[in-house]
């Protein structure tokens, strides 16, 4: 593989770890476990969020809380209050992660509700940074 | 924050250890914390002066009230002992690494508060430094005659051998690297672990457990002191404990939490920790104890005082291994390998500017690549390292690229000489051809923990941290 590359170039990655079907089947403290990973630490030093995640069919409450570089998740809602929250079904939460839909998209089709400060919701997902599934192994970067 | 650490370092001195010395048969010296007397000077060019400021607070010795009927005995080994006083005796907490340290470390505390006996055992986890001494305050026969309980994690028993049982050997020989126990104290030597000073040289003993603790929010009353128990396995050792006093508003948390970021893998091997899990129990510990503790302490280093401090000490703490945890993840997931992500992961200013969150035992480079070995494992992805050379035949071969070992020298002194302090010891080790071709008889001291026919002796930090 490393020769082939070196000769024709990166090809990416053959399989995709994360298809809609296991997306689909992670609990949503998983989900948010992968979101935490994306948090790009350096960007968020200064940031200091807190977003409640409620989620629709089935019904769940997560606290999420970005303070010290860290994107962290509790169930349930928790004191200080949130600035803002987030009430989204299950599937639409999945498709804004997957990013088969964006926010604006999933708000206009009445999926998606923002109450408070709608922002901060902008502005924890602008914090999140993509995993590269091509990245160089023996290719100069 | 210097001065706040100092004033709780220093904060509860019932009296201090003095002279600070342990001697065990035939007068060895177990423990000497005057040896570190060098630390009363300005700290050197030879020593960082975080090192410098930690060593000094580590090595404040004594006996210490943190609250009525809960005391702490500092500075008598690598890691401390407390005791809380019940009805008819006292219920000791992780009796040090060696009989003879926890026997002085009780003698200190009966000098000031009588001579009460012990009426509980408890070890928070199954590290040495927290058991080794269990024969130093109490003997297994008066265990067995009076019924004593002893109290331990589920698991404690095995995970305390086992690590002994595998590869013991080869940990307590590194152990002697990492700490350094045989070196020479000075500026120019040993000035302390981070942890603590040092560990002890003495007995080390083990009274098993007789009660588990099975699980979070168990409770137990010992000579009627009330606990409420949080298993927090995997996490600084794979059986591992919180306990919440809540008459006295006290949290004792073992070693989950510590005036130092610790190790997710100690230089002295160890299989990798999660700091996810580690993280995941802070945060349950403040939700389950934060609002109701007014005192915190902890199995190495000072007690934390007040309930709005010490939330924000676990906090603190909690967000510090996961910060290390989730960028390591993002960095790798970009394809970054463990020894790129050490030099990219910077702690935000919020963690860096706290104490207990610098790098006196553990560092940002040695956890960030022991995260990327816990997932990823010792191969970087790259084809061209999957099968490379060990390191003696790999050297003779650079050595030979490089023109020959003069040449490396001549260039590693170079390198030396412009300070890339670095980079000349990595360069200069491959030319004098590192490796275990076989093992070339009296070429090192022996160790003084190696087996000999007279007075028992210990591995310094065998399975310590």
């Amino acid at each position: 593989m490393g020769a082939k590359e070196l000769r024709e170039g990166i090809g990416g990655t053959p399989t995709a770890t994360a298809p809609p079907d296991i997306v689909a089947n992670l609990s949503v403290a998983q989900l948010l476990d992968a979101m935490a990973i994306r948090l790009d630490g350096p960007r968020a030093w200064d940031s200091h969020l807190r977003i409640d995640w409620v989620i629709a069919e089935p019904d769940e409450e997560h606290a999420l809380t970005v303070r010290n570089g860290v994107l962290r998740h509790r169930p349930g809602r928790h004191e200080p209050p949130a600035d803002a929250a987030l009430l989204v079904d299950r599937e639409a939460l999945d498709q804004l992660l997957l990013k088969t839909a964006d926010i604006a998209e999933l708000a206009g089709s009445g999926r998606l509700r923002v109450e408070g400060d709608g922002e901060k919701i902008g502005e924890l997902l602008g914090l999140l940074d993509e995993p590269d599934p091509g990245f160089a192994i023996v290719t100069p970067d | 924050m210097s001065a706040q650490e100092l004033e709780e370092a220093r904060r509860g001195l019932v009296a201090p250890f003095d002279p600070p010395v342990v001697e065990g048969e035939r007068g060895r010296v177990v423990w000497d914390l005057r040896s570190y007397d060098f630390l009363d000077g300005e700290p050197p060019d030879t020593v960082h002066p975080n090192l410098w400021r930690q060593s000094r607070l580590t090595r404040i010795a004594g006996l210490f009230e943190l609250a009525p009927g809960f005391y702490q005995l500092r500075g008598f080994d690598l890691s401390n002992m407390h005791v809380v006083e019940g009805e008819a005796g006292i219920v000791v907490i992780d009796p040090l690494i060696s009989t003879e340290t926890a026997a002085a470390a009780l003698a200190l505390y009966r000098e000031h508060r009588g001579e009460r006996p012990v009426t509980g055992l408890i070890y928070t986890h199954s590290h040495v430094d927290h058991f080794g001494g269990a024969k130093g305050v109490v003997s297994g026969e008066e265990i067995e005659a009076r019924g004593i309980p002893v109290l331990a994690p589920a698991g404690f028993l095995h995970h305390a051998v086992s690590e002994n049982v595998f590869a013991g050997t080869a940990m307590g020989r590194r152990a002697g690297y990492m700490y350094g126990a045989l070196l020479p104290r000075g500026p120019r030597g040993q000035v302390g672990s981070g942890l603590g000073q040092t560990t002890s040289l003495g007995t080390i003993t083990l009274i098993p457990p007789t009660v588990d603790i099975v699980e979070t929010g168990q409770t137990e009353t010992i000579d009627g002191v009330e606990m409420t128990f949080q298993l927090t396995p995997g996490t600084e050792a794979p059986a591992e404990m919180n306990i919440h006093f809540p008459r006295a508003r006290a949290l004792c948390v073992a070693d989950n939490v510590a005036r130092s970021m610790h190790n997710i893998l100690t230089p002295r091997g160890a299989l990798v920790r999660d700091p996810r899990v580690w993280a995941h129990y802070l945060d349950e510990a403040i939700e389950l104890f934060g609002a109701d503790s007014e005192v915190l302490f902890s199995g190495h280093h000072w007690a934390c005082w007040g309930s709005e401090r010490i939330v924000d000490l676990l906090e603190k703490q909690r967000d510090l291994y996961t910060y290390l945890h989730d960028q390591t993840l993002r960095l790798l997931n970009k394809g970054h390998t463990g020894a790129e992500i050490a030099e990219l992961v910077e702690l935000p200013p919020s963690l860096a500017r706290e104490w207990h969150c610098r790098e006196f035992y553990g560092s940002v480079s040695h956890n960030t690549k022991a995260i990327y070995q816990r997932y990823m494992g010792w191969f970087d992805g790259n084809p061209a390292h999957l099968w490379e050379h060990p390191p003696r035949e790999q050297a003779r071969r650079y050595v030979e690229f490089m023109g020959g070992a003069e040449a490396v020298l001549e260039k590693a002194r170079e390198s030396f000489a412009a300070g890339d302090y670095r980079w000349s010891p990595r360069s200069s080790t491959m030319s004098s051809s590192p490796g275990r071709r076989t093992r070339r008889r009296g070429s090192c001291r022996p160790t003084r923990w190696s087996s000999s026919a007279t007075a028992p002796r210990t591995r310094p930090g065998a399975t310590s941290s």
